[in-house]
């Protein structure tokens, strides 16, 4: 076979299997440490290990610090689990499939999802090393979000400004230190101020140990609500 | 050669096509940016944010190797750790655990169809839940003036009646 038909074959072929283990990522599991500095000035801090099926749809959250809890997020519900007993359930308006998790799993963290979301690219623009994309909502949005603009860089998403219908600045989100685990980019540390008028809410959630395509384990990762 | 080349490069061309038109279908509406959101997106300052956990660092690394260890556990160990750390779990990336429902059920529906029984209930199952207190308190107070109204409207036609009989 000549030389340069045989490069362009294992050039495909390299693109084949990235693309085909990029589509097969469906389970993510990691240690995740959240630590929260509220207007007030206390602090809440929460570590455990977060488990994510992207076919079950359900994000489940072994809690071993404050208190050993497990949180089952299905839907807009979260389910609460204290010695393996239902305390009670809560209401949450992030569905898992709108889940960093989903994102990362779906190779879609680059546009933080919106690529599939109603919003539209209002403009693109380069400063220094950022691509900076503004993702504008449907017109008669009635949402508490107005313009949303993220940044990448080399391909990775950067950081995430969330504005209001009224244009003020509610939330700022840097992704930083990726990690590579099976093909899949994770950004393992993530850092976030939400405003609140003239004070600020601090978060750094971090991701440690994380593993694509667990196999095994599937009580936890498809975790039965109705069972206990 | 020639001919792979070409066929390479048509290919090529074609996809950069396709590629072009759903991008510029994306742009179909350009919103220009203001220099404050290229500020605030290429002069973001992480620092700032690290700086906000300096007083729990402790806590931080102690619990990176001790990984077992609750907040209990460290009430009785070291407390000192804990100075104005809550001892509420918070789900990571969601829309907070302050939407705790008691049963699962509305706490305004609590507050306003058991009165103030509703709202102590929510109280003490949403783990004093201020928030969510504060909803029941809302539906308590609905449900009294549904209340005050229905009786008013009630006994003043039953009045009205009785009037009428006599």
């Amino acid at each position: 076979m000549p030389m340069y038909r045989l490069f362009f074959v294992t050039y495909f072929a390299i693109l084949c299997i990235w693309n085909v283990q990029a589509q097969n990522s469906f389970r993510f599991k990691a240690d995740i440490t959240t630590k929260i500095k509220n207007t007030d000035g206390t602090f809440q801090y929460t570590k455990g290990s977060a488990y994510y099926d992207r076919n079950a749809k359900k994000i489940i959250y072994n809690i071993t610090f404050p208190q050993k809890e497990i949180y089952v997020s299905i839907d807009t519900l979260v389910y609460k689990y204290v010695n393996n007993k239902q305390e009670s359930v809560m209401g949450n308006a992030l569905k898992p499939e709108f889940s960093i998790y989903h994102f990362i799993l779906n190779n879609d963290i680059s546009d933080f999802g919106l690529k599939k979301s109603s919003f539209s690219v209002g403009n693109i623009e380069k400063a220094d090393d950022l691509i900076i994309t503004k993702w504008i909502p449907p017109a008669g949005n009635n949402s508490f979000f107005g313009n949303i603009i993220v940044s990448t860089k080399s391909k990775r998403l950067n950081s995430v400004l969330i504005y209001n219908p009224e244009g003020v600045l509610v939330n700022r989100q840097i992704y930083k230190k990726y990690k590579s685990v099976n093909g899949v980019e994770i950004p393992t540390e993530i850092l976030t101020i939400t405003y609140f008028g003239g004070v600020k809410k601090y978060q750094i959630v971090e991701f440690r140990n994380v593993v694509i395509n667990e196999a095994g384990n599937d009580l936890m990762y498809n975790f039965n609500v109705s069972k206990i | 050669m020639k001919k792979f080349l070409f066929k390479s490069l048509s290919v090529s061309l074609a996809l950069l096509l396709l590629n072009m038109q759903s991008f510029a279908f994306n742009l179909k509406s350009t919103v220009d940016f203001t220099s404050t959101e290229i500020e605030a997106t290429t002069d973001f300052n992480d620092s700032e944010i690290y700086e906000a956990f300096a007083d729990i660092s402790t806590l931080d690394h102690y619990l990176q190797t001790n990984e077992d260890k609750t907040y209990s556990d460290l009430e009785l160990e070291d407390s000192s750790m804990l100075a104005g750390v809550s001892s509420t779990t918070t789900l990571p990336l969601s829309s907070s655990a302050s939407d705790e429902l008691a049963l699962g059920i509305p706490s305004f529906l609590w507050g306003c169809v058991f009165g103030i029984v509703g709202v102590l209930v929510v109280y003490l199952m949403t783990d004093e839940n201020k928030d969510q207190t504060k909803k029941a308190f809302f539906g308590c107070i609905a449900g009294s003036l549904i209340g005050t109204v229905l009786y008013v409207v009630v006994f003043a036609a039953a009045a009205t009646t009785a009037t009428t009989t006599y």
